[in-house]
């Protein structure tokens, strides 16, 4: 089963490490981003902060969502990360088995140029294309949420105007 | 009351430059800067009682980037020297480190925001391909920052101990009893942070053992900590012969000829 989808632009980090692996008891972490997929280097230096037994894959979207849809995945417990709200609504409507997205850290190192960006959150920027996205994640009925790690309030998002 | 208040604010702002330009050098963890600070002032016991006090209520308390959740050697610092300077029962000031943690971390703030004012000023000096004035304003700026917190840390030992003293003498007892139970029971509320944090079935035994080794054999706390690092030395070893074994090809952990899907899955 898939315990959460994380939109997060850095990916993997300490924050994610220190505190979801644990309180959503992961088993494996499922890494979908074209960019990472054919990165090495970049994908050693996001393994490089995980447990040494974690198991991480690390996918372009549409080889992620191939391996989502495996039978084998019921058993496990998958942290899903995706990078941007437009990855993920790809993942959303093409992988039943996301429960909820949580639409947690964006915004601010991608397009960082950008202005008249809405802000959801303190770690949530988004400019046009992304709220467009977000609220076609909103609207495909799965729950929809920032929350920056387990301690901190989960918010739930409603549709943004612009 | 000045001399001391100078002291303890200079030993803290020595300890963050270590810890800042030491590459996590451990010197922001509480037992360490704890005893340093007690030395400093002269009382290394009472340093590091209060040290080891909070290192057990800090211990799940790790800084990661941003995500700072207090000033730890901020709080440490301030309870050793307001206990040396005052008198202070070690577990008030233990009580009393929790908020001032958190003040420290508002001044951090502080800090931080002026390190990005710093910036554009930094990258005109890399711009301009000046590397005399980048180098040293990338030092200063560092030192002058985190002198922010050593300066408050200073005029409020240097004002305020002794009206802390008088504030302490003219309490009623109950209050200081609370306050040194509350501070006594803060580092169970640590240990509880820290458990849920690394807690593992498979090393859950190793708590276990801990328990039993005090409750029924009652070792003290230095000796269980001399078994502790046995026990490290023991996995440390077998860790490292596996590795060994693997290197040599007499043993396979992870099959190369596996594609990394297949890793994934493999149970």
């Amino acid at each position: 089963m898939i315990t959460t989808l994380r939109i997060d632009e850095r990916l993997i980090h300490g924050q994610v490490i220190a505190t979801w692996l644990k309180s959503l008891k992961v088993s494996h972490i499922i890494v979908a981003n074209d960019a990472a997929s054919t990165d090495t280097i970049l994908q050693k230096t996001l393994k490089m902060v995980l447990p040494a037994e974690q198991k991480c894959l690390i996918k372009g979207v549409d080889d992620a969502i191939r391996i989502l849809n495996d039978p084998r995945c019921e058993k496990m417990r998958i942290l899903l990360i995706a990078a941007n709200p437009a990855d993920a609504f790809k993942l959303v409507q093409q992988v039943p088995a996301v429960p909820e997205v949580n639409l947690a850290n964006y915004g601010s190192i991608t397009k960082p140029d950008v202005p008249d960006k809405v802000t959801v959150s303190n770690m949530v920027y988004l400019d046009q294309e992304d709220v467009a996205a977000t609220n076609n994640l909103i609207q495909s009925g799965k729950t929809i949420f920032t929350q920056k790690t387990p301690s901190d309030p989960k918010k739930k998002l409603s549709i943004i105007q612009s | 009351m000045v001399t001391k208040a100078l002291l303890a604010a200079l030993t803290y702002w020595l300890l963050l430059l270590t810890h800042r330009f030491g590459a996590n050098s451990m010197a922001e963890r509480p037992i360490v800067a704890g005893t340093v600070v007690g030395i400093v002032l002269g009382d290394p016991m009472t340093g590091a009682l209060i040290g080891a006090q909070l290192e057990v209520i800090y211990m799940g308390v790790v800084s990661v980037g941003g995500a700072q959740a207090t000033d730890t050697l901020y709080a440490s610092a301030m309870a050793v020297a307001l206990s040396v300077m005052t008198g202070m029962a070690p577990e008030a000031a233990v009580a009393l480190a929790i908020p001032l943690g958190f003040l420290g971390l508002f001044i951090l703030q502080v800090t931080r925001i002026f390190f990005a004012f710093m910036c554009p000023i930094m990258d005109r000096f890399a711009e301009n391909d000046n590397r005399k004035a980048y180098c040293a304003t990338y030092i200063g700026h560092i030192m002058l920052g985190y002198a922010f917190g050593p300066i408050t840390m200073f005029i409020a030992l240097s004002a305020g101990a002794d009206a802390t003293q008088a504030f302490i003498n003219a309490l009623p007892p109950f209050i200081m009893l609370g306050m040194k139970t509350a501070g006594g029971m803060l580092p169970a509320l640590g240990l509880g942070i820290l458990l849920s944090m690394i807690w593992d079935n498979k090393q859950s035994i190793y708590f276990l053992l801990g328990f039993i080794l005090v409750i029924y054999l009652k070792i003290p706390m230095i000796g269980l900590a001399v078994i502790g690092v046995f026990l490290m030395l023991t996995d440390l070893y077998r860790q490292q012969e596996l590795h060994a074994m693997k290197a040599n090809g007499k043993m396979s952990l992870v099959d190369d000829a596996m594609s990394d899907e297949e890793v994934f899955f493999d149970a």
